[in-house]
């Protein structure tokens, strides 16, 4: 019996946590605030927490949590502006939920509004972790590795700005800029917890969980939308090297050393079918082509079998078309994996201003001048990599390759 | 009689699942294999990926991405087994655990392998 409460409970929380980004983007329509919509579902949960144990879990729970919000967030604003209900009747209580009914355009509306252009990346993506997906200001401060309390001003002053800003759907011009906006976002959260996972923040993991989760909610809005398609992918392709990129000891494994059968294959098919899915539609966007960056390093079967002349060129294309130092950063690397050395180094020539404080600029530098035997220009590009380190594991990595080079030469 | 079990589920509910949620519901599908399995009764077993990976080809139009039947459950894989009769294939059902829906329904006509692995041509047409 126990058990069965148990589990009763899960069911519960999980439809709550199903249910959360569209019932606050529906609620959002009705109260064209954040916080009142924020606040509605809050207690709409708590509600809920009450009634379903008993009752069971409603045929929509999503429609239930809006509609009983909506009538907590109506009752809210009447007692605030003093207004008594007219005979105690209450006038959304008998309105239902339109059983069918899609809240597509809400959700779209509430991505738009937590990826607003006006604001910066750090307050899009703390938003949305925190109406979208619901984490808590502290979980999404460990997440960003600051204080709560910092994390909590940020939250509020992106609150201000929205309540600013136009709820209304964009025009059908504006609306591919801030689809792009929202996927960005989406693909930066994603990094933010990949490129940073120590696996000592479990949140990190969280954080890719997230993206992934808000990339399939995007795609199902837009099912025809080929970037969409391929942030998907991406993201799935990425994640899916997540259980070999870190040792027992928490130490970095590169791409070259990972145990492949580690790799997630459930996931790396999936990502593999929407991407030919999106690749049929021709026009490659930036999220295609680096969509299909991941996915040649993920069909090699061994780290030597990689492909690097296609690689490059993928880059290349990467590059024309969306120029940008990193991309060209990544296209040195290609070129240098190719065994273009000269190539590489003319590429990276002009990159060194610009990316003067990326660990990941000195490190491929790093590897250059080793193949071309000259470790002490080797050891001091990675001395200038192992002060940009951004976690501790991958400066533990950065120190032992300087190790190797003072115990070899 | 050869039956299938259709399955249903709401896939964004399936994507949200926690590990235990997980771990519960696949918990439900290896017990219903085994018990089936020990009887050499189980033919196949499918899993689809997400709708999201789908295309349509619908009738005198170009193909599209994915169904676009605005649902809440999805067609997410189905099991191929022997019963000897409705009942029985109930019965064995109950092993599953619970989805959106669960159809049971006969198989009209298979060609395959049977639950002892070897090929066989089912045709109740």
């Amino acid at each position: 019996m126990a058990m069965a409460v148990q589990q009763s409970s899960t069911t519960i929380e999980q439809a709550l946590t199903t249910a959360r980004p569209l019932a606050i983007a529906a609620l959002l329509r009705y109260f064209n605030d954040l916080d009142k919509a924020e606040d509605a579902f809050q207690e709409a949960c708590i509600r809920a927490l009450k009634n379903w144990p008993q009752k069971g879990l409603p045929k929509d729970p999503t429609a239930w949590l809006i509609f009983v919000g909506r009538n907590i967030g109506i009752d809210e604003i009447r007692k605030t502006s003093r207004l008594s209900s007219i005979d105690g009747q209450d006038f959304a209580a008998d309105e239902k939920p339109p059983e069918d009914y899609i809240y597509k355009d809400d959700l779209i509306r509430l991505l738009f509004l937590c990826c607003h252009p006006e604001l910066n990346f750090e307050q899009q993506l703390a938003l949305c972790l925190k109406i979208i997906v619901g984490l808590s200001v502290d979980e999404i401060a460990a997440a960003f590795l600051t204080k709560a309390g910092t994390m909590a001003q940020r939250i509020t002053r992106a609150k201000a700005k929205v309540a600013t800003l136009s709820h209304l759907t964009p025009t059908q011009q504006e609306r591919e800029t801030r689809i792009t906006h929202v996927r960005t976002a989406i693909y930066l959260l994603f990094n933010e917890g990949y490129a940073a996972n120590d696996g000592q923040n479990h949140i990190r993991q969280l954080e890719c969980r997230e993206a992934i989760r808000l990339a399939r909610l995007l795609l199902q809005m837009m099912p025809s939308d080929a970037e969409t398609m391929a942030l998907l992918a991406l993201c799935l392709l990425q994640n899916s090297r997540q259980n070999a990129r870190l040792s027992e000891t928490n130490e970095i494994i590169l791409l070259e050393q990972q145990d492949r059968k580690l790799w997630d294959k459930g996931q790396i098919a999936e990502a593999t079918a929407i991407l030919q899915k999106a690749i049929r539609q021709g026009n490659a966007g930036q999220m295609q082509i680096e969509a299909s960056i991941a996915a040649m390093h993920t069909e090699a079967t061994t780290y030597a079998q990689t492909n690097w002349q296609e690689i490059k060129a993928l880059y290349i294309i990467l590059a024309n078309k969306f120029p940008s130092p990193v991309i060209n950063l990544n296209l040195a690397a290609a070129t240098f994996k190719n065994n273009e050395t000269d190539k590489a180094l003319k590429t990276l020539a002009p990159l060194a201003d610009k990316l003067n404080t990326y660990p990941y600029y000195h490190g491929l530098l790093a590897e250059i001048h080793l193949k071309e035997n000259q470790p002490q220009k080797a050891k001091s590009a990675l001395e200038a990599a192992l002060k940009l380190a951004n976690s501790p594991a991958a400066a533990i990595h950065i120190r032992e390759k300087i190790d190797q080079i003072k115990n070899n030469f | 009689m050869l039956y299938s079990i259709l399955i249903y589920e709401s896939e964004a509910r399936v994507a949200d699942a926690n590990a235990a949620e997980q771990a519960r519901v696949m918990d439900g599908h290896h017990e219903f294999q085994a018990v089936l399995k020990q009887q050499n009764k189980l033919l196949n077993v499918v899993r689809l990926m997400p709708t999201s990976t789908a295309v349509t080809r619908p009738k005198d139009a170009p193909i599209i991405d994915g169904p676009f039947a605005e649902t809440k459950e999805q067609f997410v894989g189905f099991y191929m087994f022997e019963a000897d009769n409705l009942d029985e294939a109930i019965e064995l059902s109950k092993h599953l655990p619970d989805h959106e829906k669960l159809e049971i329904r006969p198989v009209m006509f298979y060609e395959g392998v049977d639950g002892n692995g070897s090929s066989t041509i089912i045709n109740n047409n």
